[in-house]
């Protein structure tokens, strides 16, 4: 085919893509917007929150729809981002365009910031999903929700977490180390571990914010030994983190636990499947489901049948997110944007599977018993081990192996 | 003729009908404007004269923290932020260009060391506290007031971006027929010819760099000013000096209206690619990418080479 074929050829093809974007309305549904990332870097992570927006779609409209408004189901709206700020706004303003109800997403606080502005000018719900940063819901803004703990609430709840059941096993934590990845959601993290060491008592002995692209930790891990902690904190990534235990293993680190705050790996059922002998007993405060909850047991079974694959914690947000709308959907009586935002803001929803009380909203818009769950890799698997009214297991602390 | 008047009605269309486009169409339209603005910047360095820069970002990243400080720690309104964020940028492009262009770096070297220059301005705002760090800035209440370069609407940024794309345009075309112009393109077809001939390539080149920084600078201020937020990775990071030669490369390296016409193909080709595959993540990034490949395999001279000819003189592909 010479070049002039092919181009006529491939313009066809494209013409032929391009015209059946046209959606299909239907009268009888609430439709709902997400944004993420799910093509680029955080393909895979999005897909999973993905799933979990489906799951609870799908069981809720299978059980007869939003009934306070005769049935109607719920319609999910695709939105992609790419991780990019300018492709949220658009995005963004496109769900909103064809009247989405509420906005999901966006996976990243970068987006989020940005998008905030255009779901608050417009008067749309917007209900944050794995965007961890602080301020997201500060400048009084009215439409902005979020469900799972901010970066404060997961970083000094962990901390508590952890310190209670160092007393528990009467041990003491007085010095305390931090590595952290130098991005947004890392420094967050590591603000709050620094910030809050007076109040609990321990001192930051070393605070190391690294690069992504560090191929090797050895350095940053000699002086973490130097300083002798009694823990060391890790907020990372997948990649990193797996060479951050990898090499605190080699240089026989000398801590009583390795804990991961929101750790990308050390909670992570494929990290743990494919580093057994290293997770052992890893330690990671992250968000979770209830693993006492009936509730939570039936949506992990409908999930693996469904999707062939573990729920995991960022479905489990999903899927709650939804839940909470839809309960929000069923107060208003409506699928209009002002009531649903003032039926979220009264949002006290009791029934559900994440490891806290009920879920509330306070004035800016944060979920105020938003707690995250407290693991430890015990026999291959990811258990809670803390706060004590959720544990499923007893924790092993301090860990024998990290004193090798 | 002919040409004229397309431009002439082109030109009518973006002037009157955003008024009256529904909001998405409108923000894809600020996009397009950004782009083609942020490639117009580069267009004078990269097209003109020859000089690939890979690190715009510092220069973007300059004019984007120095306009959001001044507002932030001490009220200046982001107009003059912009000025100064300009001013600021430019002195960073002479600083980098007189390193590498003193020293002789040509081709591939100047292009990685400027990709050097801004990935080092991203570690510095990265590790320094008092510009928020990896954590960014946040611009808070956006209240708005027009000094304060904060609009309650859409429409008013999209003015300001098109008079900024405009305006780069039209520098672009006064560069082309000034005697900087002409040094410019001497020294891209061949610069030891061009010294030979007594082309001070230096100084010229010097001149490019300050014009293209100063110009990118504010359009960084825009993006901080619509997006409300910035962060290290955003502006000094590669993505953003990316974007900026891909507008003028695929559009047409070293024309007046190349990079422009490029934001224009570009970003609605991304945007109708993700509308017409939405639900099958990925397809549209790669249907994006074949474009990307059929334009620079096709037209050497991007988009612009289609019309070459009259007047044009066919020009050298570009390196």
């Amino acid at each position: 085919m010479n070049r002039r074929a092919f181009l006529k050829t491939a313009g066809a093809v494209a013409a032929l893509g391009v015209v059946p974007s046209i959606g299909r309305a239907q009268s009888r549904e609430v439709k709902l917007g997400y944004i993420l990332p799910v093509t680029g870097p955080l393909a895979f992570e999005a897909q999973l929150s993905l799933n979990g927006l489906q799951l609870a779609v799908d069981e809720i409209n299978g059980a007869g729809g939003v009934k306070a408004l005769g049935g109607a189901k719920l319609a999910l709206l695709p939105g992609d981002t790419q991780q990019k700020v300018e492709l949220g706004n658009s995005e963004a303003t496109r769900l909103i365009d064809q009247g989405v109800s509420a906005l999901i997403g966006p996976f990243s606080s970068l987006v989020a910031y940005s998008v905030r502005q255009i779901t608050e000018k417009n008067k749309t719900p917007f209900v944050l999903l794995a965007a961890v940063a602080d301020n997201l819901t500060e400048g009084g803004l009215k439409y902005v929700f979020r469900v799972q703990p901010n970066g404060k609430a997961m970083s000094t709840l962990t901390m508590n977490n952890m310190l209670e059941m160092a007393k528990a096993a009467n041990v003491a934590i007085k010095r305390v180390a931090m590595m952290h990845e130098d991005g947004n959601f890392g420094t967050t993290m590591g603000n709050h571990v620094e910030a809050f060491a007076g109040q609990l008592g321990y001192a930051m002995v070393q605070r190391i914010p690294y690069s992504l692209k560090s191929p090797d930790f050895t350095a940053e891990l000699s002086k973490v030994k130097a300083s002798r902690p009694d823990l060391l904190v890790i907020s990372g990534y997948y990649g990193d983190s797996k060479i951050i235990a990898e090499t605190a293993s080699k240089l026989r680190i000398g801590v009583h636990a390795l804990v991961g705050l929101a750790n990308a790996a050390y909670s992570n059922p494929k990290f743990i499947a494919d580093n057994r002998e290293l997770t052992d007993h890893l330690l990671d405060g992250n968000y979770w489901h209830n693993p006492q909850s009936a509730r939570a047991k039936a949506v992990f079974a409908a999930y693996e049948k469904r999707f062939n694959s573990t729920l995991t914690s960022h479905g489990v947000q999903a899927y709650t997110v939804i839940h909470v709308v839809k309960d929000a959907l069923e107060r208003a009586g409506s699928a209009d944007r002002d009531k649903l935002r003032d039926a979220l803001a009264r949002t006290n929803v009791t029934d559900h599977i994440l490891p806290q009380d009920a879920i509330k909203f306070d004035d800016t818009g944060e979920n105020v018993n938003a707690t995250p769950a407290l693991l430890q890799v015990q026999g291959g698997k990811p258990l809670v081990v803390g706060p004590a009214r959720f544990a499923e297991a007893k924790p092993v602390f301090p860990v024998p192996k990290w004193h090798g | 003729m002919g040409a004229e008047v397309l431009l002439g009605l082109a030109l009518g269309a973006l002037l009157l009908a955003p008024p009256f486009l529904p909001p998405y169409f409108l923000e894809i339209l600020i996009s397009v404007m950004l782009f083609g603005y942020l490639g117009a910047a580069w267009n004078i360095l990269g097209g003109y004269a020859g000089q690939f820069s890979f690190g715009h970002a510092a220069y973007f990243g300059i004019g984007a923290y120095t306009s959001t400080l001044l507002f932030l720690n001490l009220g200046v309104t982001p107009w003059l932020g912009m000025l100064a964020g300009g001013v600021l940028a430019a002195a960073f492009g002479l600083f980098a260009g007189y390193l590498s262009f003193r020293y002789g770096l040509r081709g591939p070297y100047f292009s990685l060391v400027t990709l050097a220059f801004a990935e080092m301005l991203r570690v510095v705002a990265v590790n320094t506290k008092a510009v928020g760090s990896s954590l960014g800035l946040v611009i808070p209440n956006r209240e708005p007031a027009a000094v304060n370069f904060i609009f309650a609407g859409k429409l008013p940024y999209y003015y300001v971006i098109l008079a900024m794309a405009l305006a780069a345009v039209w520098i672009t075309r006064r560069l082309e027929r000034s005697k900087l112009g002409y040094s410019l393109l001497a020294i891209r077809e061949n610069e030891d010819a061009a010294e030979a001939a007594g082309v001070d390539a230096l100084g010229m080149k010097l001149r490019a760099m300050a014009l293209s920084s100063f110009l990118t600078a504010l359009g960084g201020t825009f993006y901080a000013q619509y997006f409300a937020y910035i962060d290290p990775t955003i502006t000094f990071g590669p993505s953003v000096s990316i974007q900026g030669l891909l507008q003028a490369i695929v559009g047409g390296a070293g024309t007046v209206l190349g990079p422009v016409v490029g934001a224009f193909v570009l970003t609605p080709v991304s945007e109708l690619s993700r509308a017409a595959i939405r639900g099958r993540a990925g397809v549209d990034v790669m249907l994006y990418g074949v474009v990307l490949v059929l334009v620079i395999s096709f037209l050497p001279h991007g988009l612009m080479g289609l019309r070459r000819g009259r007047g044009n003189p066919p020009r050298v592909p570009l390196q």
